[in-house]
């Protein structure tokens, strides 16, 4: 035998050698379901995607970096005042905004519900934004998350009854994290794979799942801990944190080509819109209305002019997810649910179009969708037939999901009672000046029906006692916002002054708890006043609009009261 | 006294300077980092707070309300005035003209004390823009009744009004909280707006409040404003959607008013509780 002929064979045998567990390795992840979670959808198929290496992700875990031992970190403003109380292990995403030497900007993303640390209401809540100091931020490869999932119903599709809730997240990281590649999925986004594992299987890991930085309702409910201390109940980890391993699996997937099978799991459920589908031509945009159209004869009988109950949109379906398509009307952009918050376009620019479908004309308008998180999935076009306001809607109960109400109070004057609206004592006196109840205004024509409490933009504000919104955010002053909550004890308050923004869960009907965030300090735009809560307040034994310019100096429904005495003595106790 | 003697005063005297100032260092309050710091500083400034009304210019008002802005609307002068909303209503192509000083006829007319929600319906309805009512009560605090409009006209959008009532009782009476709409971004769109509450509402005085931007009145218990949107103004709006092409979107709106019609005050002192 020639050397050559020696060599070849030594190196087949070497090569062979080398790959059999390489191979075997490969063959057992390539075996692990893939998917991608969705906030409307839920988790997602995926097994058409590949894996490609990711050089950052925006993940990252919260710590406490300093000279004493805390089980918290600050969550600052950029001014560094700090806002809230982070617990130590919480998952944050790093998020654009002004830049803050020596500090991160974050959102959190999921608080750590593992800590001994009892949470109070000066302590960080999902989805609060802020500066953390650098140093205070882990990379979220040392850790594993636990998803303790409030929705019972989340599992694995195709995994036998697998429920998400309880099982361990880890994202696997070498010299670079993973990331999904689907052809479906909109470009630009980076869903950073999480090798999921549950205690009972102890081969390894039961999916991969691919989260997209901006859509986590999935870790709205978590505990962390490091990889460590997981190893010791998931002995797998310890082998699986190979990366390697899992990148050589990749280049074989794109070697074999493509994958056959369903490329979603919507495709079922694309119910509503089947029959949209079909056939679309898309007629000229309707002419806004013009000189020409304004004036022409209208019919001798006027039309009624309609009157909903309610007054937000939303998706009106008897599935749960809708089609939200792009402007062309060809292509899904995204899904969206039902009962989920909806706002129509108007005015300049194309913001209707109308198509035949089978003979019948529908009528395409372009939305927002303005209460999500995921912010590049917000705006595209559906039909108006699947928009209405919730009441009205025939598909979405009006029914109100009572939260634990235990601490109820009988009134006002009850020494349970209450809770100072504001996180930290305000920072001009509420007694005194244009701030103060009953302070003279227009000349003294009218009198101050409130305590204006001077804090800071975008603080949140509390709800003094449990109650229930009575009425919704609306347009209160100078592009600031109010919203009533009657309370227990039957006194009502109006939070007025706030921004826009709403507080998940907070919506008319809702039960809130003393304590509850119900929104945001905002600032008029003219600019006149600092930021504020306009804090009014009544007895509850009159019914009807709380204004009434003709009423009385306030300019108020009569059985306004001082909030005075009230606010002071919360405001001892609470500071 | 001899001269060593009087050098040893001057040295004694010196020493003890340098221990008094040494002393006074050591005894300021250290800044630690990442605490807390109130505007102390700041709110101790004395700021003259001008009374807008009585104020004897323009130029004073204007200056004491954003400490810079100074208007170019000469408010005193009746011609000047007059040729101010004359040729900002001229920069306006002519169907927006029309449309901008439709709404703010609407919401001149409308602020009156005897003008009820049902005439609106029929003014909005005589323009053919499909108004539609979305109807929010409780048994606590009564009936909001949202006024928009199905269609738009040129140049504007976001017709909204706000009534409130006593609930569903029959003869009740509607109180206008809130009427608005929206005007397209563009250069000439602010003055533009500006020039037709001027002359819808008959506004012959200085605003109230005026910055680059911003501008308001008073009408009786109402606040007439404009404002040119940011994005952070139309941010988490709950009735209106929007995309980043809309700013500088111009907001005109009445509103009852909540503060007063005074200055800003950006510093006020902070009081001992």
């Amino acid at each position: 035998m020639s050397v050559f002929a020696k060599n070849k064979i030594f190196s087949f045998f070497m090569i062979a050698g080398l790959a059999a567990p390489l191979m075997g390795a490969m063959a057992d992840t390539a075996q692990i379901p893939l998917y991608y979670w969705d906030n409307q959808s839920g988790l997602v198929s995926a097994s058409h995607c590949t894996t490609v290496p990711l050089e950052e992700t925006r993940f990252k875990i919260s710590n406490y970096f300093g000279n004493k031992s805390s089980d918290t970190e600050n969550l600052r403003n950029r001014n560094g005042v700090r806002q809230s109380h982070l617990v130590n292990g919480s998952l944050v995403k790093a998020i654009d905004g002004a830049r803050k030497s020596n500090y991160e900007y974050v959102e959190v993303v999921g608080v750590n519900e593992g800590s001994d640390v009892s949470t109070t209401r000066w302590f960080s809540e999902r989805l609060d934004k802020g500066y953390l100091f650098d140093r205070s931020i882990d990379p979220i490869e040392d850790y594993v998350l636990k998803i303790n999932s409030k929705d019972s119903d989340l599992k694995f599709p195709g995994l036998d009854e697998q429920k998400v809730d309880g099982t361990y997240w880890k994202v696997l990281a070498d010299q670079h994290y993973l990331a999904l590649n689907c052809s479906d999925l909109e470009k630009g986004r980076d869903y950073l794979v999480f090798h999921v594992y549950n205690k009972e299987k102890s081969e390894g890991p039961i999916a991969r799942v691919g989260v997209y930085w901006d859509e986590t309702n999935i870790f709205g409910s978590l505990e962390t801990m490091k990889t460590e201390k997981a190893m010791e109940f998931l002995p797998t980890l310890r082998q699986d944190d190979r990366l390697d391993l899992v990148m050589q699996e990749t280049e074989l997937e794109a070697v074999e080509g493509t994958h056959s099978g369903p490329k979603t799991a919507l495709e079922g459920e694309e119910v509503e819109n089947t029959e949209i589908d079909e056939e679309m031509e898309v007629a000229p945009s309707p002419e806004m209305l013009t000189d020409e159209t304004l004036n022409k004869d209208t019919d001798a009988e006027q039309a009624e002019v309609p009157v909903m109950t309610g007054v937000n949109n939303v998706v009106c379906i008897s599935g749960s997810t809708l089609n939200v398509r792009d402007e062309s009307l060809d292509k899904v952009l995204f899904t969206a649910r039902k009962g989920e918050k909806i706002k129509v376009f108007q005015g300049w620019g194309d913001n209707e179009k109308e198509t035949v479908i089978g003979g019948k004309t529908h009528k395409f308008v372009r939305v927002e969708f303005a209460e999500r998180e995921e912010s590049d999935q917000v705006i595209g076009w559906v039909s108006d037939e699947f928009i209405n306001t919730k009441e009205d809607c025939a598909y979405t109960n009006g029914s109100v999901i009572e939260r634990d109400s235990s601490t109820t109070i009988s009134g006002i004057d009850d020494p349970k009672c209450c809770e100072f609206p504001t996180v930290k004592k305000v920072t001009h006196s509420f007694t005194s000046g244009m701030r103060r109840f009953k302070a003279g205004r227009s000349s003294g024509k009218r009198l101050h029906a409130a305590c204006d409490l001077y804090r800071y933009k975008d603080e949140p504000i509390m709800a003094v006692a449990p109650g229930s919104v009575v009425r919704d955010r609306y347009y209160f002053y100078q592009g600031t916002y109010a919203l009533e909550v009657r309370h227990s004890g039957g006194f009502v308050v109006r939070y007025g002054e706030l921004t826009g923004k709403n507080v998940s869960g907070v919506s008319k009907g809702r039960s809130v708890k003393m304590g509850d965030r119900l929104g945001f300090i905002g600032v008029v735009n003219s600019g006149c006043c600092r930021p504020m809560l306009h804090f009014e307040l009544y007895s509850g034994k009159k019914k009807g609009a709380l204004s009434q310019p003709k009423a009385n100096r306030f300019q108020r429904r009569s059985d306004l009261m001082d909030p005075t005495p009230y606010l002071l003595r919360w405001q001892s106790e609470k500071f | 006294m001899n001269t060593n003697k009087k050098i040893s005063l001057i040295a004694l005297v010196l020493v003890l300077i340098a221990a008094g100032g040494y002393f006074a260092m050591s005894s300021a309050p250290d800044v630690k980092i990442n605490e807390e710091i109130p505007e102390q500083g700041k709110q101790k400034e004395e700021v003259e707070v001008t009374d807008m009304d009585n104020s004897s210019t323009p130029e004073v008002a204007a200056a004491a309300a954003n400490n810079s802005f100074v208007s170019t609307t000469n408010y005193d002068d009746q011609s000047a005035r007059e040729a101010f909303i004359e040729s900002s209503l001229q920069k306006i192509p002519e169907n927006e003209r029309e449309s901008l000083l439709f709404f703010a006829d609407t919401l001149s007319e409308f602020t009156a004390e005897e003008a009820k929600m049902e005439q609106l319906l029929d003014k909005l309805k005589s323009k053919n823009i499909e108004p539609f009512v979305m109807k929010d009560e409780n048994a606590y605090t009564g009936s909001m009744e949202v006024v928009r409009t199905q269609k738009v006209i040129p140049g504007t959008r976001y017709f909204h009004a706000q009534y409130f009532s006593d609930g569903s009782s029959e003869n009740r009476e509607k109180t206008l909280q809130h009427m608005s709409f929206e005007f397209r971004p563009g250069e000439n769109s602010f003055n533009g707006v500006k020039a037709a509450f001027m002359k819808t509402f008959g506004l012959t005085g200085k605003p109230v409040l005026e910055k680059d931007g911003f501008v308001s009145w008073k009408k009786g218990p109402y606040t007439l404003w404009i404002n040119t949107q940011s994005k952070e103004d139309m941010a988490n709006d709950p009735f209106n959607a929007y995309d980043d092409k809309d700013v500088g979107t111009i907001r005109a709106a009445v509103e009852l008013e909540i503060h007063d019609h005074q200055a800003p005050v950006f510093h006020a002192p902070l009081e001992e509780e």
